[in-house]
């Protein structure tokens, strides 16, 4: 309960109570939720590997400020025992959740449409348009157009999760020195 | 001519004044006693905050860092190298001085990420596991102690 006092030091209560009120008359009906479609979190483990490997560095989504947040082990830990970049480390299922949160309720509405369209189009999403490099992004292109970690990710859309292409987009080549 | 003036002082003087730059600054603290502000000096903390083209600090750095040489201590990695590899082969090494600082300046390597580094003591290499995507100063993520969301300091060796 907040009370609230004006500057004669009388209570502003019935004000609040009145406002809280009319707050309660606008609000939907009790248990009424909206419903979007979504990717199925069951499976969604290669493409939150990737996320974390493309995007979740600790200099980018790797923040805890970041409206699209990755946790996983070589970045941002979910857990506050958990050390980042620890040897052998290993990304935790809570934290593969937590991934899966932040993907699915960035653009809810678009997703809906993305994924009862089968995946087609998927650019109409910003985070495929971000990775893409097709949208200003200061990550630059994380996952171009067609590369391994784009078809990742337009194929988990699409509800045809290709595997192989979320391992392989996670391998970043050393280059050699010339 | 004086009214117009005075209504664009407080603009102007807006205009030039970053607080979140100024509180980023500020979060540094001051100069350690008894070291000079100098190559030698703040290690550990992200060289570009204040050398990273907006000021206080001179010259300006393209990215820039601290090495140790050990994961389990702090004494500076001394006449190191740090290595970065970008994606289209190109290389740098920047030398690390007395207090573990090595730099590049704005004009001696064009930053192009994602980047690979290295570090490396009379051929001894240990390369980072993770690229860099777009951080400048190795203490945006390296910042001690460990945690879960900190990589703790840039080391050579994971021993003492």
């Amino acid at each position: 309960m907040i009370f609230c006092f004006n500057a004669h030091g009388k209570s502003a209560a019935p004000v609040v109570a009145l406002t809280l009120m009319l707050g309660a008359c606008s609000a939907p009906p009790s248990g009424e939720r909206s419903k979007f479609a979504v990717p199925p979190r069951e499976g969604f483990e290669p493409v939150s590997d990737l996320l974390q490997a493309r995007c979740g560095s600790l200099d980018c989504h790797g923040q805890t400020g970041r409206s699209l947040r990755i946790y996983g082990t070589n970045g941002l830990r979910l857990d506050s025992k958990d050390l980042s970049g620890l040897d052998g480390g290993v990304t935790q299922a809570a934290e593969h959740d937590a991934n899966y949160a932040s993907v699915v309720i960035l653009e809810p509405e678009i997703l809906d449409r993305v994924v009862r369209d089968a995946g087609r189009n998927p650019e109409r999403l910003t985070l495929i348009r971000k990775a893409r490099g097709a949208e200003v992004h200061v990550g630059g292109s994380a996952s171009p157009a067609g590369s391994a970690g784009d078809v990742c990710l337009t194929s988990w859309l699409a509800g045809v999760l290709d595997v192989a292409a979320c391992q392989s987009g996670q391998v970043f080549e050393r280059p050699a020195p010339r | 001519m004086r009214h117009i003036l005075a209504l664009l002082a407080p603009l102007i003087v807006a205009a030039c004044f970053d607080p979140v730059h100024s509180d980023r600054v500020d979060a540094l603290g001051p100069e350690a006693p008894g070291v000079r502000r100098g190559p030698l000096h703040r290690p550990g903390q992200p060289c570009t905050v204040c050398h990273g083209g907006d000021g206080p600090g001179s010259p300006t750095f393209a990215i820039a860092g601290t090495a140790y040489e050990s994961r389990d201590s702090l004494g500076p990695l001394v006449g190191g190298v740090v290595w970065l590899v970008d994606e289209q082969g190109r290389s740098y090494g920047m030398s690390t001085n007395e207090a573990g600082n090595f730099w590049a300046g704005e004009n001696d390597f064009t930053l192009s990420f994602p980047l690979f580094a290295s570090v490396e003591l009379e051929g001894e290499v240990v390369d980072m596991v993770t690229p860099i995507f777009r951080a400048r100063s190795c203490a945006e993520c390296h910042v001690d102690p460990p945690g879960p969301g900190s990589l703790g300091h840039v080391f050579l060796r994971a021993g003492p």
